[in-house]
């Protein structure tokens, strides 16, 4: 198992006078994939931003493997929505940029396990939006991270490229048992990778769903009653009451 | 390698029509002259005739006033090119990145830029004297704004991602700077030298028509005094051929740092 455990205790974060995210608890075992599902602007990404220490929380606490995040880690990776990829590097230079040691095996290694081999010295202008997300996905798993974050990472994409891309991703997590967070406004999206869905709403943590379907997951009945119980809580939140958050 | 690169190209292919278009307007323009001059209209009369322009090239040509122009001239362009062009870089890089020297220098650029740069000359002549000095101070200054101004707004307008992305990607400072900030504003910077080279040019031959005594920009404004109207339909096309110069090394410099745009 290479994931560590991810711990987030009444973590709450406030711009100014705006509050973003407020009291969050979860706790994540290590190689387990979490979803979060939310309406825009309900907290979700700033949740990851914590996790990474891109944003330093207001008030409250993270852990990861026990430590309290203090600093921007290699073992924490990010794959943001736009794949902010380095134009003017080719894809092979791009991805040793992502490895902790800069190793160039290590980047061929990772392009491989995402499917661009062959792909090495082309210039990212010329990969398709799937392409370059496969690229970005390889920069972040290169130097074998403990925690994948995902911040909408397949938000642009068209809706065929998304599912090759949703088995890529799942495919990488069972190789490399990293614990993964993925955002996404995608139910469907949330229901096919995660094992656990949390659903945020108006800067909180509002369900906590543990999917229990067999892997690959094909969408028939049991798939839809998860799609449908998750869609019901974050449309009408209000309607649930006592919904509190439980793991 | 795409099959593209591979395919031989035509002899009458569109690439080689393209190549070939972008003379049609000057050999027109050639050709309206040549024509108007022949047909001899009484207002036509200070026109030189293609002729006589070709004696007066090859004339000064051969006595070696023309090389000593164009060399003296293209001396004192290089000259300020370097040093503005070097100059307006590594201030603009520094205000974009340092938010302190932002503050100190920026207001003061921006308030310089605005004021034309022939209304400095008079002072800089009780400074510098009128002579080489003067010109390569003034074609530095025309240099040094574009590529300040595009350097400065090549910086500051990054995409603001990337930044992040390099902080989660433990970016060293210097993998930062020549990964990310040098060739992120790449495109900005050759627009800068793309306005520098013609800016060189303009500053070049009016600071050279004030104060020299030799030069490409003197040369014009003797021809000038004494309707010379041969020499100044050569400096014309000297003017035209260096302009061409200009936009041919930028283009290539673009070609070769911006190859990654190329799809």
């Amino acid at each position: 198992m290479n994931g560590i455990s991810i711990e987030i205790k009444n973590l709450s974060k406030k711009f100014g006078e705006l509050s973003i995210l407020e009291d969050a608890n979860i706790s994540i075992d290590p190689g387990d994939f979490f979803a979060i599902v939310g309406k825009s602007g309900c907290g979700k990404s700033t949740l990851l931003r914590l996790i990474t220490y891109l944003e330093k929380p207001t008030s409250g606490s993270i852990l990861l493997d026990g430590k309290p995040v203090d600093r921007i880690n290699s073992d924490v990776r990010f794959v943001f929505q736009d794949a902010r990829i380095l134009l003017w590097k080719n894809v092979l230079d791009n991805v040793i940029l992502g490895s902790p040691t800069r190793s160039r095996e290590d980047a061929l290694w990772a392009l491989k396990a995402v499917g661009l081999e062959g792909r090495e010295k082309s210039w990212p202008i010329v990969l398709s939006g799937g392409q370059r997300q496969r690229l970005s996905l390889a920069r972040a798993i290169v130097g074998k991270p403990k925690v994948l974050l995902l911040d909408e990472p397949l938000g642009a994409l068209d809706a065929l490229t998304r599912i090759e891309m949703q088995q890529l991703i799942e495919k990488l997590w069972k190789e490399q048992r990293f614990t993964a967070v993925l955002v996404t406004h995608d139910v469907a999206e949330a229901v096919t990778l995660a094992n656990h869905v949390i659903v945020m709403d108006n800067k909180k943590i509002h369900k906590d769903i543990h999917v229990e379907l067999a892997r690959p997951r094909e969408h028939n009945r049991d798939f839809a009653y998860y799609e449908e119980k998750i869609l019901k809580y974050i449309l009408k939140p209000k309607d649930t009451k006592g919904a509190e958050y439980v793991i | 390698m795409t099959a593209q690169n591979t395919i031989k190209s035509h002899p009458f292919s569109e690439e080689n029509f393209l190549r070939a278009a972008q003379w049609i307007i000057p050999i027109l323009l050639v050709t309206l002259w040549v024509i108007s001059k022949a047909s001899a209209s009484f207002k036509l009369q200070l026109l030189p005739s293609p002729v006589s322009e070709i004696h007066r090239t090859v004339d000064m040509f051969t006595d070696g006033t023309l090389v000593d122009y164009v060399f003296v001239s293209a001396r004192r362009a290089f000259t300020g090119l370097i040093i503005g062009s070097v100059l307006g870089y590594v201030l603009g890089m520094i205000t974009g990145l340092n938010k302190t020297f932002n503050a100190f220098l920026n207001t003061t650029v921006q308030m310089l830029r605005t004021i034309p740069m022939l209304a400095y000359q008079p002072i800089m002549i009780i400074f510098l004297g009128i002579g080489d000095e003067l010109i390569v101070f003034m074609v530095s200054m025309g240099v040094f704004f574009s590529m300040y101004l595009n350097t400065y707004a090549g910086v500051q307008g990054l995409d603001k991602g990337l930044d992040e992305m390099a902080r989660v990607y433990g970016f060293t400072r210097r993998e930062y700077f020549f990964d990310v900030v040098l060739p992120g504003s790449m495109p900005n910077v050759l627009v800068g030298v793309r306005i520098a080279l013609g800016s060189m040019w303009m500053m070049l031959i009016a600071a050279e028509s004030v104060s020299g005594n030799s030069g490409l920009g003197y040369m014009a404004a003797r021809a000038r005094e004494y309707l010379q109207m041969d020499r100044i339909f050569m400096i014309l096309f000297i003017y035209a051929f260096f302009g061409k110069m200009s936009d041919t090394i930028a283009t290539s410099l673009e070609n070769y740092f911006l190859r990654w745009r190329k799809t």
